[in-house]
């Protein structure tokens, strides 16, 4: 039997549940854990050129972790503070904590222990100017986007959405020590790419944010602002992923790959602005799809050249 | 006197408690793995 005594009103009592470690990884959101890697990577490997090959796979891997683990605490800690908005909405009301399988006090611990780790193990591994990035990071994710700008202006995800693009900036300074051109080009795609992508989920889920009231684009301004909105971002982006390839930071694949994607963008934007139906989500799907296309095809595009130019 | 509920809520509570500690204490010792090969890899003593 433990030696700890606990209280037997408490175990019995349903409120009282200690979670699984599948529900700890849940709370850290590893679908967007994943999509940060990603990009970090992106960030990372399209500067080896820069520097050349002298960096330590090891402490890069090391490095790419205390990424991920530095983003999945931000979710963490994203979970506990929304917990009871989550409750309201349909599409998060099954998160770990809403539905009572973590203590809200548990996951602030997890939150902030898993903050700390991340950025004492990039600052450790690669070097301190990354680990101060990814302290802003967090930072920016879980206190500028979660508490001040979510549920308190129509603009959280057009500025919230710089959290998510800081990645490639972190990966960046992992390589080369210092922020180069190359990391803010892909800062700047996924700061564009952002609002198409969250305002066409608004729109599927409408109904969840207005009940959770938060001040989503479609609630304080109507679908068809939103609609608009959707089609003169996607125009904006446009250029923004042509960037890399008018400073010559890639070639020809990128060129025919990109041109591809952004018809498809702006059709399908045109189709949300038509309100055709079912074009929303066609459109939620799509940019998640474009985005991972276009940075896979910045690092393919990196390795042809490499290939060409006898680097590898 | 206690319900077999109550019996099989303790049961399951002291489960869950032991795979808690036991997770936490693997990682532990990844994170001083981890930093031991950090140390290492950054004194960069292959040369």
């Amino acid at each position: 039997m433990p030696s700890i005594a606990v209280n037997t009103k408490d175990i019995t009592n349903d409120n009282y549940n200690l979670g699984s470690p599948y529900d700890y990884l849940n709370l850290m959101k590893p679908r967007v854990m994943s999509l940060v890697v990603f990009t970090a990577f992106v960030g990372y490997y399209s500067a080896i050129p820069l520097v050349g090959y002298t960096i330590n796979p090891i402490l890069s891997m090391i490095g790419i972790f205390a990424i991920a683990l530095g983003a999945g605490a931000s979710g963490v800690l994203n979970q506990w503070y929304d917990s009871d908005i989550d409750l309201l909405m349909d599409r998060t009301k099954n998160r770990p904590i809403p539905s009572g399988k973590v203590q809200p006090s548990e996951a602030l611990s997890f939150g902030i222990i898993t903050s700390i780790l991340s950025v004492i193990i990039l600052g450790l591994s690669i070097n301190w100017l990354a680990a101060s990035l990814l302290t802003f990071t967090i930072f920016f994710y879980s206190v500028v986007y979660t508490i001040w700008l979510k549920r308190h202006t129509v603009h959280n995800i057009v500025i919230g959405g710089a959290a998510g693009a800081f990645p490639p900036i972190i990966g960046h300074i992992c390589a080369t020590g210092s922020i180069g051109l190359e990391a803010l080009i892909l800062f700047l795609i996924i700061f564009m790419w952002t609002p198409p992508h969250f305002w066409a989920l608004a729109l599927v889920n409408k109904s969840d944010y207005k009940a959770a009231k938060i001040p989503m684009l479609p609630i304080v301004y109507g679908d068809m602002t939103t609609r608009k909105n959707i089609f003169i971002y996607s125009l904006l982006l446009m250029p923004c992923v042509y960037l890399p390839l008018i400073l010559n930071h890639t070639g020809i694949f990128y060129a025919i790959v990109v041109t591809v994607l952004n018809v498809e963008f702006i059709r399908r934007s045109v189709s949300i602005l038509k309100v055709n139906e079912g074009s929303e989500k066609g459109l939620f799907v799509y940019s998640i799809i474009y985005l991972s296309i276009i940075f896979s095809s910045i690092c393919f595009d990196k390795l042809i050249n490499n290939f060409i130019t006898g680097q590898i | 006197m206690k319900s077999d509920k109550e019996d099989e809520y303790i049961k399951a509570f002291y489960e869950n408690r032991k795979t808690k500690n036991f997770t936490i204490l693997g990682i532990i010792i990844f994170l001083v793995v981890l930093f031991f090969f950090i140390t290492i890899l950054r004194m960069d003593i292959t040369g």
